[in-house]
C-alpha cells in the first residue's frame, strides 16, 4: 500500500495506468532478481521515470505479446525499447530501437577478441553498444539476435543476414 | 611443493589476409587468420595449446569463419611468404 501511495494512486482518473505501471515495475524487479544496491538503483530509477511520466511509454511498449524478457542475459525488449539491466552503475539502460541500424553478435571489445559474446547494437553513425553477455551461443541468444534484427529491419535498418 | 597451474583463453592472430565484407556484421573490415586456443599453464608458463577453433576472423566483430586444418596451414604459409617478401 505504501508503494501505491508513493505512486499517487487514488489521486486522479489515470490511476489504472499508474497501477499498471507500478505492476510492471514490480514485475521487472522480480524478473531480474537483483539484490542490494543495484535493486535500490533500479527502484529509484523507476520511481523517477514514473514521476516524469516516461514509465507509461515503456509499459505500452512491453504490453504486447512479442515482448521478450531474458533473466539469463539481463535484457528485455519490446517493439521500440530495449532495457539492459547489466549496466551496473546506472540501474538499467534504455535504448531506442528505432535508432538502431544494425544488430549482430560480437566478441570484439576495444579491438581485442573476447571469450564472451555480446549483442552489438549499432546506430547509423557507427556507434556501437554491447548488451547481453553470453559465454557461448545458445538458442535463446540466437533467437534474441534474430528478433532484434527483425525489429531493426522493420525500422529501416540493415538488410543483410 | 605447490604446483601452480591454470588455463587461459588466447586468440592468436597470424596475419591479415585482406579486407572484405563480413556476413555477420556487414562491415568492410580487415580479415585476419586467427586461432582460438585454450592454453594450459604451469607456473604461468603456457605448456599445452588446445585449439578451440581456427579460421578467418573479422576485425570488426570478432566472428571467426572456420577453416579445416589443411586450408588453415596453406593460408598461414601464404601469409608468412607475404610477410617475408
Amino acid at each position: 500500500m505504501a508503494f501505491f501511495a508513493l505512486l499517487g494512486i487514488g489521486d486522479s482518473e489515470g490511476d489504472v495506468y499508474l497501477l499498471a505501471a507500478g505492476i510492471f515495475a514490480f514485475v521487472a524487479i522480480l524478473m531480474f532478481g537483483t539484490a542490494g544496491t543495484k535493486k535500490k538503483r533500479i527502484k529509484a530509477q523507476l520511481r523517477e521515470m514514473e514521476e516524469e511520466g516516461s514509465l507509461q511509454i515503456l509499459y505500452n511498449d512491453f504490453s504486447y505479446t512479442g515482448a521478450k524478457f531474458s533473466k539469463k542475459y539481463q535484457v528485455a525488449y519490446g517493439r521500440r525499447y530495449l532495457l539492459d539491466f547489466a549496466a551496473a552503475k546506472e540501474g538499467f539502460r534504455i535504448m531506442d530501437l528505432q535508432e538502431i541500424h544494425n544488430v549482430f553478435r560480437c566478441n570484439m571489445v576495444d579491438g581485442e577478441p573476447q571469450e564472451t559474446i555480446y549483442i552489438a547494437l549499432e546506430t547509423a553513425d557507427g556507434s556501437r553498444t554491447l548488451v547481453g553477455s553470453a559465454a557461448k551461443m545458445t538458442e535463446e541468444f540466437s533467437g534474441m539476435i534474430a528478433n532484434l534484427k527483425q525489429i531493426t529491419r522493420l525500422n529501416g535498418g540493415a538488410q543483410w543476414q | 611443493m605447490a604446483v601452480v597451474h591454470g588455463q587461459k583463453m588466447v586468440f592468436k592472430r597470424e596475419g591479415h589476409v585482406g579486407r572484405g565484407i563480413c556476413k555477420n556484421c556487414g562491415h568492410d573490415a580487415y580479415m585476419t587468420l586467427c586461432r582460438h586456443l585454450n592454453q594450459g599453464t604451469l607456473f604461468w608458463i603456457p605448456v599445452v595449446n588446445i585449439e578451440k577453433e581456427r579460421g578467418i576472423m573479422c576485425e570488426s566483430c570478432g566472428y571467426i569463419y572456420p577453416m579445416d586444418r589443411q586450408e588453415y596451414k596453406e593460408a598461414r604459409d601464404k601469409v608468412k611468404k607475404g610477410i617475408d617478401k
